[in-house]
């Protein structure tokens, strides 16, 4: 079940990759702007009225080592994404480590309840999906707001489906709504910060999520080494050619 | 000769290069801001000099309006100078204004190619978790800091240039100054 998610999902981008049209890499490409625009204030909404609250609200009433305990779990059960992508790129290493990772984590680390790996060195590797599409050529790809979940694109479709997935698969009829809840509450409070900074920085914040989504993902393919050149050279060119 | 040679190399790995001090010297001064008591006019005051000593504000001023930079006066662009300046004063002003045990760490200076050097840096939470900060230099002044793969000057560059497109270089101004109220507001007692 799991692995025909996968391949569904993978098949998907690749599908609409094919389509592409040629243009620079990682660059901000958005060609269905208004569409994208309308889920972003219609996911707006619907967080400023209820997913912001609940994080807000879960982030006051948990304690820090049972917040740290839930995040751990889902990190956890994701793991496994990260494994496998480690492996598809080509980067057995990556991939054992977080394999070794979900094994320590899973056994020593109580069912995931305590990060237990990185206290031994075991670093996560934030490995995705869309990472492995992206070192397999998919390097330009069009943007996606998608309702609740957030930004992506369509290369890193098939993380977000995954990502959203595997609690569930992973936790077969143990999953209900209250670990669901928990789940989405985690995941929002864990990005609190970059929302209310983004809120307090931003004067179009659509544009702003956009732009900073674009370049966590080349950050994230180039495992947090991007060419420095190229970043000099996208900023200065104007000087250059004076 | 040879002991000559030895002072001045040590004397370079001693201070390390010259973006490297800046560097060092402008966290030095968000430290002091972020535990000292002192109201945000204060700490502005102390955070405005470190910046002008810091970064080519207007080399951020010509990359964020992008195109429209080439249709301003010369006292137009001093204008946005100013406005971008004051910005910036009063992010940091309102960001680092809370002491949490935080430190900063260099990691690495490298001169990419002619005067054009990228310092590696890391902010230390006390928790141990690490903000990545990479500042990048052009002719001895930050023009762009590049915060956990995210560039500052980018994210300005892209924003503006929507609120430009649906509003102008005055809904910008005017943006701006909203902005600059809100963080002098925030802090207010």
């Amino acid at each position: 079940m799991r692995l025909s998610l996968v391949s569904w999902a993978v098949l998907v981008a690749l599908a609409s990759g094919c389509a592409l049209s040629p243009g620079p890499e990682y660059a901000v490409y958005d060609p269905v702007e208004s569409v994208n625009r309308r889920s972003y204030e219609i996911s707006e909404a619907l967080d400023r009225s209820v997913l912001r609250p609940l994080a807000v609200g879960y982030r006051k009433v948990m304690p820090t080592f049972a917040e740290d305990a839930v995040e751990n779990f889902f990190t956890n059960l994701r793991s496994t994404e990260s494994a496998l992508s480690g492996f598809l790129q080509g980067a057995p290493k990556r991939g054992f480590r977080d394999t070794g990772r979900l094994f320590v984590n899973s056994t020593l680390g109580v069912g995931g309840l305590l990060d237990v790996a990185t206290a031994l060195g075991m670093e996560p590797q934030g490995e995705d999906l869309g990472q492995v599409l992206a070192s397999w050529g998919y390097t330009r790809s069009r943007y996606l707001y998608v309702p609740v979940l957030g930004p992506t694109t369509v290369r890193d479709l098939p993380h977000l489906i995954v990502r959203a997935s595997l609690p569930r698969l992973a936790i077969h009829e143990n999953y209900n709504g209250w670990v669901g809840t928990l789940d989405l509450a985690s995941t929002r409070a864990e990005v609190l910060m970059d929302t209310d900074v983004r809120d307090e920085t931003s004067l179009d914040p659509y544009t702003f999520t956009r732009e900073a989504f674009y370049q966590r993902r080349r950050d994230a393919v180039f495992n947090g080494e991007p060419p420095v050149e190229a970043g000099f050279d996208l900023l200065l060119e104007e000087f250059d050619e004076e | 000769m040879f002991r000559i040679v030895l002072i001045v190399l040590a004397f370079e790995f001693a201070i390390g290069s010259e973006p490297e001090r800046v560097v060092s010297e402008f966290h030095d001064e968000l430290l002091s801001s972020m535990k000292s008591d002192a109201a945000f006019v204060e700490r502005y005051m102390v955070l405005d000099e470190a910046v002008g000593k810091a970064f080519d504000v207007a080399t951020i001023t010509r990359i964020s309006l992008g195109k429209s930079w080439r249709e301003q006066s010369a006292e137009e662009r001093l204008g946005f100078s100013a406005l971008l300046r004051e910005l910036i004063v009063a992010t940091y002003t309102s960001r680092f204004s809370n002491f949490n045990d935080q430190s900063f760490e260099t990691i690495e200076a490298t001169e990419v190619r002619d005067g054009r050097w990228v310092v590696k840096t890391h902010l230390v939470k006390k928790d141990g978790g690490i903000v990545r900060l990479d500042y990048y230099f052009r002719d001895g002044l930050i023009f762009n800091v590049v915060a956990d793969g995210v560039s500052d000057l980018s994210l300005r560059r892209a924003d503006y240039a929507s609120i430009i497109g649906s509003e102008g270089l005055d809904g910008l101004r005017r943006s701006i100054r909203g902005s600059i109220e809100e963080y002098r507001s925030s802090d207010a007692p």
